[in-house]
């Protein structure tokens, strides 16, 4: 008969044995049937173009005219001649439209509308998804939910809500007071534009250099460094990048010929312009009548102040942050994508 | 009764004036031979009578408290992908006007891959007006030239071959000749393994509108991760590395490190910097440091996502793995000075980077560290080890985050949606012993290299794909 203390070593041996080995069991069992062994998958087609979901409507819907290849997801519904007679509420496909609908009244759609033609809607109108092949005008106080595209301009009334992708080839419009996430168009319009707007700036830049102001560090032949906060002077011309590890104010009329970044804020003066990117990981003040070619990029907020000018008509670009607020009368041409919040503030 | 010059004694006594020394003592001098060691005396043998035992204790301390500070630091990565605010402040930018842009594709004997790669990138959404694409075929002797040269008939004005008849060997040798045909400021660098998206280049390329940008890195994904037990177990390193670790850094701001392919770099900032040095193994670490202490910044971006081949032979990835460790400690050796020194660097940045650099060294280290436990435990020291086990235990994790900490592994895996491969998890101690006594024959080799003045060699990783379809 074994001693005591020997059962003991054993037991204790055997369980620090299991204790060690359980977690091979599963291991093994996987090694040798496995269940998970996909690559992690990698769309090769993967682009973040803002009207996806509006081109895979468009597709399907032409699958269904006949007038492209099938796509397996055909199943939709015509809405009858007269609009009025639609049930929109009881739809339980996707609607196509053959023709324009004018409506003074609210349309309510829960199901992803497409148009031929054009789409105007009465105030508090609301969609879940809308594509049109010709403009789409909602009344005020309406509401897109997931996406909506116009083959032309795109137009929204007053203290509407304008939730996650809305796009369109010619033009957005955006009344004050709307909310917004992701915009992209040739040209977005902020706010009534009724008011003359403040007036444009009228100076006389002349010629500096960066390598004049305090601390600037020349990085390379085009671009300077300066640790700490810098302020240009106004109505000056600065030609290549700076960064800055500070906060960058550009003064009054000011125009840099370049890209900027700024780490701890921006502030693009009235008048001054930036012909290049702006990038910032905090706050980007953007004042009247500045204009930046971008992208603008900012880590935090964006405010953009009434006729400043984001972009060129030939050349769109992307403003990107976590808020931007822009006041009645701005432009951006190209992409605006507010993470949390984008509103349209009167001037 | 104990005594020593720090006034062991008063330990007993706890005068509160030696509260320090008393707390220190033990971790410094406990470790003693038995032969030479009075029973049942305490716990603190002295550090005058047992020199050899207390100096080997000290070491063991201090490697214990390295590997503790590399566990803090997996576990505030880990955290931080958890829990943190993820940064990815590039992403969006869809619509620009996009720079004019050159990419490479190194390539030495890949008639295997490279038609895919350039399939893909002939296939891309970037302006077709903005980018260069040059196959760096370097000295192949295989069909790689004649796959190439089709491509170029086919697509005219659309691909310049640049092919290496001699020179150098390496990858970073033929990347530096082929630099000199770059157009625009920007240069993409894919291996010939590579098979970027549609969408993949716009990704790389939008961080460089910010002009504080040297590199940028985009996340490798392994394509043949089913192949066997090593390319799954590599799969789940490469999740960790990536998208815990590398994401994190660029969250915190500190140092994502810039890969050598899947990214860019700015060539005005290279050359900035010293230019592209081709006298490394690591020339993707080497720029990346360089970049960083003359104070430009390098950009991870997580959803920029390629496939890669991972080697599917134990043999080969032990090559692999000694040809990083080699080249990693060739940057550490040059620059870590230079970097703990920078002027352009936050403490936070400072502190990561030094740790990085030092990371392809950790594993020598916790193998001294081993010996010296064992060491001390057959000299019966033991009183001090069976109360460091806690310690032992996170230096184990510590050293097993020098490729991918087990926690890191589970939480990216998890992020990426993948949750029963993770049972396959406790093999990685397999892999992470190959590692390390990998890594460790590395840095042995270097330090002969550099004594015998030995040239290093670049052994280029093997291929497994199938031809492509378009070069039969």
């Amino acid at each position: 008969m074994m001693p005591d203390t020997y059962l003991t070593h054993a037991a204790f041996a055997l369980v620090c044995l299991i204790l060690l080995t359980l977690p091979f069991v599963p291991a093994f069992c996987e090694w040798l049937r496995p269940t998970d062994l996909a690559a992690l998958p990698v769309s090769a087609n993967y682009t973040s173009d803002i009207d996806h979901f509006a081109r895979r409507l468009h597709t399907d819907v032409s699958a269904k005219l006949g007038e492209g290849p099938a796509t397996g997801y055909e199943d939709f519904d015509f809405l009858p001649g007269e609009p009025g007679a639609a049930d929109w509420k009881d739809a339980s496909k996707r609607l196509i439209a053959r023709s324009s609908i004018t409506q003074a009244n609210a349309i309510l759609s829960q199901q992803p509308l497409y148009v031929q033609g054009d789409l105007r809607a009465g105030p508090a109108s609301a969609f879940s998804a809308v594509y049109a092949t010709g403009d789409i005008g909602l009344g005020a106080e309406s509401e897109i939910h997931d996406w909506a595209h116009a083959d032309g301009v795109l137009r929204v009334g007053r203290s509407a809500i304008a939730l996650r992708r809305v796009s369109a080839g010619v033009a957005i419009e955006l009344g004050n007071e709307t909310w917004f996430e992701r915009l992209q168009a040739p040209a977005l319009y902020f706010g009534s534009r009724e008011g003359a707007g403040p007036a444009p700036y009228s100076g006389s830049p002349v010629e500096a250099t960066y390598a004049s102001l305090p601390d600037a560090v020349q990085q390379t032949p085009g671009l300077f460094l300066i640790r700490g906060n810098c302020a240009l002077p106004p109505d000056s011309v600065f030609r290549g990048s700076l960064v800055v590890t500070g906060f960058l104010t550009i003064g009054m009329g000011t125009t840099v010929v370049g890209d900027i970044k700024a780490r701890e804020g921006v502030s693009i003066g009235y008048g001054a312009q930036v012909h290049g990117a702006v990038t910032c990981e905090k706050r980007v003040y953007v004042f009247k009548q500045a204009r930046a070619w971008g992208p603008l990029v900012s880590e935090s907020d964006v405010l953009m102040g009434s006729g400043a000018v984001i972009g060129l008509p030939d050349a769109q670009t992307t403003v990107s942050a976590q808020n931007i607020i822009v006041e009645d009368g701005v432009t951006v041409h190209g992409a605006v994508w507010a993470h949390e919040v984008g509103m349209v503030k009167s001037a | 009764m104990l005594t020593d010059s720090c006034g062991a004694a008063s330990v007993v006594a706890g005068l509160p004036a030696r509260r320090t020394c008393a707390v220190l003592l033990p971790l410094l001098t406990a470790a003693a031979p038995a032969w030479a060691q009075p029973v049942a005396e305490g716990l603190v043998p002295s550090f005058k009578d047992y020199p050899v035992a207390a100096v080997m204790a000290c070491l063991l301390v201090l490697i214990v408290l390295i590997m503790t500070l590399y566990g803090i630091r997996h576990f505030m990565f880990t955290m931080n992908r958890l829990t943190g605010t993820q940064r990815h402040p590039y992403i969006d930018i869809a619509v620009a006007r996009w720079p004019m842009i050159t990419v490479f594709i190194a390539a030495h004997n890949e008639e295997r891959v490279i038609a895919g790669c350039m399939e893909a990138l002939l296939n891309t959404d970037y302006p077709a007006d903005c980018l260069k694409i040059i196959p760096v075929n370097d000295r192949s002797g295989d069909g790689t030239a004649a796959i190439i040269d089709g491509y170029v008939a086919r697509y005219p004005g659309r691909i310049w071959p640049f092919h290496r008849v001699g020179g150098k060997a390496g990858k970073s040798a033929a990347l530096k000749d082929a630099l000199h045909f770059a157009q625009g400021d920007i240069a993409i660098i894919f291996d010939a393994d590579y098979v970027p998206g549609r969408g993949l280049l716009k990704q790389l390329v939008a961080p460089f509108f910010d002009p504080e940008v040297g590199a940028v890195m985009g996340r490798v994904v392994p394509v043949n991760s089913g192949a066997n037990l090593l390319t799954r177990l590599l799969d789940l390193e490469r999740s960790a590395g990536y998208q815990v670790d590398q994401q994190a850094r660029m969250n915190l701001n500190l140092m994502p490190q810039y890969g050598g392919t899947v990214g860019g770099v700015r060539l005005s900032a290279v050359e900035a910097v010293g230019g592209w040095h081709d006298d490394t193994l690591a020339e993707d670490t080497d720029i990346t440091f360089r970049l960083m202490f003359n104070g430009w910044k390098t950009v991870y971006t997580n959803r920029s996502e390629c496939y890669e081949e991972v080697p599917e032979e134990w043999g080969v990835r032990i090559k692999q793995v000694t040809r990083w460790a080699k080249g990693h400690n060739q940057v550490m050796a040059r620059y870590w000075w230079q970097f703990a020194t920078s002027p352009y660097l936050t403490r936070g940045q400072r502190v990561d980077g030094l740790l990085l650099l030092f990371v392809f060294v950790i594993p020598l280290v916790m193998l001294v560290g081993w010996c010296l436990a064992l060491g001390l435990y057959f000299l019966n020291a033991g009183s001090l080890l069976s109360q460091l086990i806690p310690i032992f235990a996170l230096m184990i994790y510590g050293t097993l985050g020098n490729f991918a900490a087990f926690f890191e592994i589970v939480v990216a895996v998890l992020i990426d949606g993948n949750r029963r491969r993770l049972r396959l998890l406790p093999f990685n101690m397999l892999g992470f012993l190959v590692s390390l006594f990998a890594i460790s024959g590395a840095v042995w080799s270097l330090m002969l290299d550099r004594l015998l003045k030995r040239d290093m060699v670049w052994d280029k990783t093997i291929r497994y794909r199938e031809p492509h379809k378009v070069a039969k």
